[in-house]
């Protein structure tokens, strides 16, 4: 008797102790929940957010540059994505770092010259893409040659590759559109805008809907499946270093950093049986100025996924 | 020789007479009257706790009140923070004190999820308008999910949005956008930790190696997701035992 007396206090003790305990974790959930809400009401002032849009589109709008879809092409021709690379005698198949590299895509420089004019890239020659799972996060993870010599019939590889890596074959051709920044080249941090967003200048970028197909191309600017703004982190990769985000990004590689283009951007393309880890995409960068003078070994590659 | 006892004495007792009588029978009168003091407090007790009493013939049947806050029901139990913490009170009245530490300590790790949960209510939980792609063209007005993710705060800059429960190619490819590309589905992480999900990955010139199926589940899966794996069986189970 005198036991259970000892337990029921003890009981009742240890009750008052939860409830104390549930009522302030519930205190504790109503104050962040009211700071969040505080906070996401005074990111959404309508004069910070819209004066913040109009501001990037302007930029957006100067900052426009052509862009080249690799498309089915009508009549085939040298460039295309997948199958065997079609490789000049002279140049044998690159190997990475545990066998032969995969081979991507080769791209006829001359095929789309004449008409649109990346001012950037040699008017002659052929690019071959070829691509080292092994190497993903480094800058040559994918390595691009670049030959002036006739091009060779298909070569197969020295040896099979997986079947994961074995792609189909589908010629390209080349349109042409305008192609714009997204936010994230501006290192836009969204938190910092609202949802602003009027009719008003966005017309001008109408052109440029092209859907939701598959984007393979050459030129303009990539279509980043995560944020980040990838001509800085060419630069950061190619002095071998690692980007914090926490710290401010020195003049010296902001300035270097406007020097990188495009080279090629290729999506996942279940058609092709070409898939980089969930959806993902290759996007090669290369020095306007190295790509002038025809000098692709210093390309950056940069992979992004879901 | 003479003879002795009982015999010697013709049959009849012993007149010699008992000293301790009188001081024995006052100790039992202190005990009877100490044992009716006790049982009066039980009875008194008992009627406090007596919710519903029905005499059948010469026996009195009662039915008490439950002591404690006793133990949550099935569904009671799978209330978060509240479930554990009753379960904790109630095995302290139980006197089961390791399962009161447990409990406790569950209680706590239930704090994870709902934080989850309060953070993600102030936020707003779900797209629930406009596109819900991954990412749309820059030109267009309307925002994909993906820039949706960043302006709410679920994605900081330089994070990459992994999809850790539906991938967004594979089996995922025929989950429509508007389920797996929410707050719920996504975890922010860096670039190296998500490309060592997804396979090897170099960083600093050091080649790391994809992460083992343990480490991809514990880096790719949300704090809360993690909590609630821990919390929701163990009360399943308890309430299941307890029952």
């Amino acid at each position: 008797m005198i036991a259970d007396g000892g337990h029921s206090a003890a009981g009742l003790a240890v009750t008052l102790v939860m409830l104390a305990a549930v009522a302030t974790l519930l205190a504790v959930m109503l104050f962040v929940l009211r700071r969040e809400l505080s906070a996401a009401a005074s990111r959404r002032r309508p004069s910070q957010a819209s004066a913040g849009w109009a501001g990037i589109r302007a930029r957006m709008r100067r900052a426009a540059r052509p862009t080249l879809l690799l498309v089915p092409a009508r009549e085939p021709g040298f460039s295309k994505v997948g199958g065997l690379p079609e490789l000049p005698a002279c140049v044998g198949w690159p190997t990475g770092d545990l066998g032969p590299r995969i081979f991507v895509a080769q791209i006829d420089l001359a095929a789309f010259q004449p008409h649109v004019q990346l001012d950037w890239l040699p008017s002659e020659g052929r690019l071959y893409a070829f691509f080292d799972e092994e190497r993903n996060g480094c800058p040559d993870v994918v390595r691009i040659l670049y030959a002036l010599e006739p091009p060779g019939p298909p070569a197969e590889p020295p040896q099979p590759a997986p079947k994961k890596w074995r792609f189909e074959e589908r010629r390209v051709g080349f349109m042409k559109f305008n192609s714009v920044p997204s936010p994230d080249w501006f290192e836009v941090d969204y938190a910092t805008l609202g949802d602003q967003l009027d009719d008003e200048a966005w017309s001008t970028f109408e052109d440029c809907d092209l859907g939701e197909e598959i984007e393979h191309r050459i030129g303009g600017y990539p279509t980043e499946i995560q944020g980040g703004q990838m001509a800085l982190e060419c630069e950061y990769m190619r002095r071998g270093l690692t980007r914090d985000y926490n710290d401010d990004v020195p003049d010296a590689i902001r300035r270097a950093a406007r020097e990188w283009r495009l080279l090629l951007q290729i999506d996942s393309d279940p058609a092709l049986n070409m898939n980089w880890w969930d959806g993902g995409r290759l996007y090669v960068f290369v020095r306007a100025k190295d790509a002038a003078r025809g000098d692709f070994s210093k390309t950056v590659t940069i992979t992004q996924t879901h | 020789m003479a003879a002795s006892g009982s015999f010697e004495r013709g049959g009849q007792p012993r007149t010699a007479p008992d000293e301790d009588a009188e001081a024995y029978e006052a100790a039992a009168q202190q005990q009877r009257a100490h044992n009716r003091k006790q049982q009066a407090e039980l009875d008194q007790k008992q009627s406090q706790n007596v919710v519903r009493s029905k005499r059948l013939g010469d026996r009195l049947f009662t039915l008490n009140k439950p002591r404690g806050v006793g133990h949550p029901g099935q569904l009671e139990s799978f209330i978060p923070i509240w479930g554990a913490a009753r379960e904790a009170a109630a095995d302290g009245d139980d006197g089961d004190y390791v399962g009161m530490v447990l409990n406790t300590g569950k209680a706590a790790l239930d704090v994870i999820p709902m934080r989850a949960v309060a953070g993600a209510a102030s936020k707003g939980m779900v797209k629930n308008s406009g596109p819900h792609a991954w990412r749309t063209k820059p030109w267009e007005r309307v925002k994909g999910a993906r820039q949706w993710l960043g302006e709410k705060g679920y994605l900081q800059a330089g994070d990459h949005g992994h999809h850790w429960a539906i991938p967004q190619n594979g089996w995922g490819k025929a989950v429509p956008d508007w389920i797996k590309n929410q707050p719920w589905n996504i975890k922010g992480l860096d670039a190296v930790t998500h490309g060592r999900i997804h396979g090897r990955y170099t960083v600093d010139g050091v080649r790391l190696p994809r992460f083992k199926q343990g480490e991809r589940i514990w880096h790719g899966t949300p704090n809360a997701a993690k909590a609630a794996v821990v919390t929701t069986p163990g009360g399943f189970a308890r309430a299941r035992d307890d029952r």
